[in-house]
């Protein structure tokens, strides 16, 4: 019988942009069982509900994490809205459409740098980031931040997207397309990357979605869910549809994301082709009295705001469940049975991000 | 407004009944989550979804009156009970998979008790 060991992975290694830890138990270099913890960077955030007034709130869960917060701050003001029964500007909804869209470029680009990074292919891994450089730029033109955005507030957004900003969007997407398109290519067709994203860390169909999987993690098993489809801000009047494969492994996974990359895209134009002319925000008076579980489809995935208010300017609770962590049971999963040299690749195929999970 | 949503209250007793019958249905897990609601006293969502549908099923419980687990059902549904047992110190009865109080490394134990 083969001898097991249990080596740690985490909370600190090279491929892991934030602590998460795992015990991996293996026999020779298999690994049988991956048990995972948590809590290297839980803040509490959602206690700190108790301390701060609603409004207040927004800066908290737009630090949840940084790279998804601009959907943390539109999903927990989204949530808010519905309670309060707040009518939002149209074009404040376009321009959250907009900064959603560019958000989950500037992820998805992110992630494809780190995924080149743990290969050793450096080199792609800076070319990927610089392109994601360029879209940071326009946001912080946009909003003021390059990480943290405070896009959002109850009632609408912050700052407008002028005729020139949003001319400069689309010239943005005319010099980064064909530029993702070559970096796209490599991560495709390149045979080393190939050989280590094809076939490994496959979950079928019915595995994903009994484990609870969400975002491209599911949509790679050919489960075709975007909450999108639920036409929240103004993906209502846009056309699109959810980006599937069905191989289920990490390389179905790599080309779900790239391929959202250039959906997003079309989306932003679609958008900033239909933005109506108008206010961008309303004022919000009075304090909310309700509940509403706000669903958004965030880069990694679906992401629950569950807000409950009592009419005071307290709320009784903000629960968000992000991604990341509905996506460790499939990590689990497709942990089992491989590699141990496979494990830095399949932990960064769910693209983790630790904030979102300990929040 | 974005979707409607319907909050179903039920008995601790018939949570295993209705997360078959949302099986059954083709649902996916979308969330467990718990939040306090008076001195020992807790509400838990358990949240799914069908084809963009949304259900939710809530059940009030005491702290010290136990909830069976869903796992047999959906076993991703280890992570969150999981975490409210860490979190909230609610009793979640035959886990197939139980951290014991491991999964989530805090400086406070239950801290949202």
């Amino acid at each position: 019988m083969a001898k097991k060991t249990v080596i740690p992975f985490g909370p600190q290694h090279p491929v892991l942009p934030e602590p998460i830890h795992l015990d991996l138990v293996l026999e020779d270099e298999k690994v049988v069982q991956a048990i995972p913890s948590i809590g290297f960077i839980h803040r509490g955030l959602e206690k700190l509900v108790e301390v701060r007034d609603y409004k207040q709130y927004t800066y908290v869960v737009e630090r949840v994490c940084g790279i998804c917060s601009y959907m943390h701050g539109m999903g927990y003001c989204q949530a808010i809205e519905e309670i309060m029964k707040v009518e939002v500007p149209k074009r404040a909804l376009y321009i959250r459409t907009i900064g959603a869209e560019f958000s989950r470029i500037h992820s998805h680009l992110l992630w494809l740098g780190l995924l080149a990074d743990a290969f050793g292919f450096e080199s792609l891994f800076m070319h990927t980031w610089k392109v994601r450089e360029k879209i940071l730029d326009l946001m912080e033109e946009a909003t003021g931040g390059r990480v943290i955005f405070s896009a959002c507030l109850v009632g609408g957004v912050r700052k407008d997207w002028d005729e020139a900003l949003l001319k400069k969007a689309i010239d943005l997407l005319k010099e980064i397309e064909p530029e993702t398109k070559e970096l796209a290519s490599v991560f495709i067709n390149d045979v080393t990357v190939r050989h280590r994203l094809v076939g490994v860390g496959v979950l079928t169909k019915e595995e994903a979605y009994t484990l609870g999987a969400v975002g491209p993690m599911l949509r790679a098993s050919g489960v075709s869910e975007d909450l999108r489809k639920l036409g929240y801000a103004a993906y209502g009047e846009l056309d699109f549809e959810p980006i599937t494969e069905t191989a289920g492994d990490s390389y179905a996974r790599c080309v779900v994301r790239i391929n959202e990359i250039f959906q997003s895209m079309d989306l932003i134009k679609q958008a900033i082709a239909k933005i109506p002319e108008g206010e961008i925000s309303v004022a919000v008076k009075g304090n909310p009295d309700g509940e509403f579980f706000s669903r958004l489809e965030q880069p990694r995935g679906e992401v629950i705001y569950y807000v409950k208010a009592n009419g005071t300017k307290f709320l009784d609770r903000v629960r968000v469940r992000t991604p990341t962590f509905t996506n460790v049971p499939p990590l689990v999963k497709i942990l089992e049975g491989c590699d141990l040299a496979d494990v830095p690749i399949l932990v960064l195929t769910i693209d983790p991000c630790i904030s979102c999970t300990e929040r | 407004m974005i979707e409607k949503q319907e909050t179903i209250i039920i008995k601790t007793d018939e949570l295993l009944v209705k997360t078959a019958e949302m099986k059954d249905k083709g649902c996916r897990l979308v969330q467990i989550g718990c939040t306090k609601t008076g001195e020992n006293v807790y509400e838990l969502n358990y949240t799914f979804d069908e084809n963009y549908n949304f259900y939710n099923y809530r059940i009030i419980v005491e702290s010290s009156n136990p909830v069976p687990s869903i796992q047999n059902l959906y076993a991703g549904a280890f992570i969150y009970e999981n975490e409210i047992a860490e979190l909230f110190d609610i009793v979640v009865n035959d886990m197939l998979v139980d951290f014991n109080g491991k999964l989530y490394k805090t400086s406070l134990e239950n801290p949202f008790k």
